[in-house]
């Protein structure tokens, strides 16, 4: 998983110094959001090039994390196209894929695991500033041992993600 | 604002907030001793839970439930149909959750058969005999019985059920334990007397004092989490009864029922339940 990242992050510098600096934006946002799971909250970085923002998102879940003292962390790669821009307004379809580990039962060694992929829209608003909101739905998978066969077995289902956030521009 | 931007990043740079953060996350030691507490999916894998991956009272979400590490059994909703086989649903009436429409007690088998659940996975509504029994091997299963039949505002007909869960051999089942939860007084006897393990369900201590009296070969009690206070809970396990809380959904739900003691807490949030057991 760590690998994935380091190999995104590394494609995301290098595609940073080929392209013209004037086209070219940088952003963090901070937001809360949902998913059939928890209610998640966390940080994303993107660039915005032309079109494109690929993103790579850190996230935590909050009721596990701050109400139950489990650490559940998400962490999500993806790109949103923004095809419509009309002032202050963008407006685009994402395309996501999150990970997510949780360990739910201390007497034993196993994790539940969540991978996701989701498609869905980005909307941002202002400048400097921005609101954002992300909706999106799609697969969500959660793998665990299965105490009935003693293996790794997973069950498939309808997931879904929303986010509303702030970034800051740069 | 630049004033309260230094502000907000002096204290960031300070280490003040991983302080905090640091402190919220490991300064409530979790109690240990609730090991002898059994934790039970309500309807499988809950009620109308956003997390639960399959519909309440379906064959999936049952395997679902008792596949996960610490769940202790499942408990689910029986309704009998007029040709006398008992089915899997909660509701009173069908087209609240699924495409048929009417009550289970009014309809026979070759109809809720083509029934499935209003959901993306459109599970099949399941008959009690078409589970898999041996997945509840050292588990327990728990049968909540239902007795109204609103759609002519009576009681279905006991024997049915007695007759149809005897065919199944539950009252004599060794490998697992089945529990029968009754809510309609009339029923308690005519279940004991036919071998099965009853549980009765109150909503206050008094009620729990006047059918321990009329009822004491009943083997436990279940009740809401809102309705009992730990002391509640104390005086009936004083009394060798038994006592099993639902109505549990949040993790500070969880945590109160846990803390009060019962032998066992059939929740609506399995994942919740078992993080904050263990």
């Amino acid at each position: 998983m760590f690998r994935l990242l380091f190999i995104f992050l590394f494609l995301f510098s290098i595609h940073q110094n080929s392209i013209a600096q004037d086209s070219l934006f940088r952003k963090v946002d901070v937001h809360f959001g949902m998913t059939r799971m928890d209610f998640f909250t966390g940080v994303q970085y993107s660039m915005q090039v032309h079109q494109w923002q690929p993103f790579v998102m850190l996230e935590t879940g909050i009721n596990r994390t701050f109400f139950q003292n489990r650490i559940y962390p998400r962490v999500s790669l993806g790109s949103a196209y923004f095809f419509l821009k009309k002032g202050k307004y963008k407006f685009g379809p994402q395309v996501s894929y999150s990970y997510s580990v949780l360990r739910i039962n201390k007497n034993t060694s196993h994790y539940h695991q969540w991978n996701e992929v989701y498609l869905g829209s980005r909307i941002e608003f202002g400048s400097k500033f921005r609101f954002t909101n992300v909706i999106s739905g799609g697969w969500m998978n959660e793998r665990f041992y299965n105490q009935l066969t003693n293996k790794r077995s997973g069950v498939n289902a309808l997931g879904f993600y929303f986010n509303f956030g702030i970034c800051y521009v740069w | 604002m630049r004033w309260g931007f230094t502000l907000i990043l002096e204290f960031v740079m300070s280490g003040k907030i991983l302080f905090i953060l640091l402190l919220i996350l490991f300064s409530c030691s979790k109690k240990k001793d609730y090991e002898n507490i059994k934790v039970f999916g309500h309807a499988a894998t809950g009620l109308e839970m956003l997390n639960s991956v399959y519909h309440d009272n379906s064959k999936e979400a049952v395997e679902f439930a008792l596949s996960m590490e610490g769940c202790d059994g499942v408990e689910i909703d029986l309704h009998v149909s007029e040709d006398g086989e008992i089915w899997l649903y909660h509701d009173e009436n069908l087209e609240s959750e699924t495409n048929g429409d009417g009550c289970i007690a009014n309809l026979n088998s070759g109809y809720l058969s083509t029934l499935n659940y209003k959901t993306f996975a459109k599970e099949k509504l399941v008959a009690l005999k078409d589970l898999n029994f041996t997945l509840f091997n050292g588990k327990e299963l728990i049968l909540d019985l239902r007795h109204h039949n609103s759609c002519v505002a009576g009681i279905v007909p006991i024997e049915k059920m007695i007759s149809k869960l005897q065919s199944l051999g539950l009252h004599l089942q060794q490998d697992y334990k089945v529990t029968c939860i009754i809510s309609y007084q009339n029923w308690i006897q005519p279940f004991l007397e036919a071998g099965f393990s009853v549980y009765y369900s109150i909503y206050s201590v008094a009620e729990f004092h006047q059918k321990n009296l009329l009822y004491p070969e009943l083997e436990g009690y279940i009740v809401k989490n809102k309705d009992f206070t730990k002391d509640d809970i104390r005086e009936i396990k004083n009394n060798s009864k038994k006592v099993y809380i639902f109505d549990i959904r949040s993790p500070k739900g969880i945590r109160s029922a846990l803390r009060k003691h019962p032998d066992a807490l059939i929740t609506d949030d399995i994942r919740a339940t078992l993080i904050e057991k263990y």
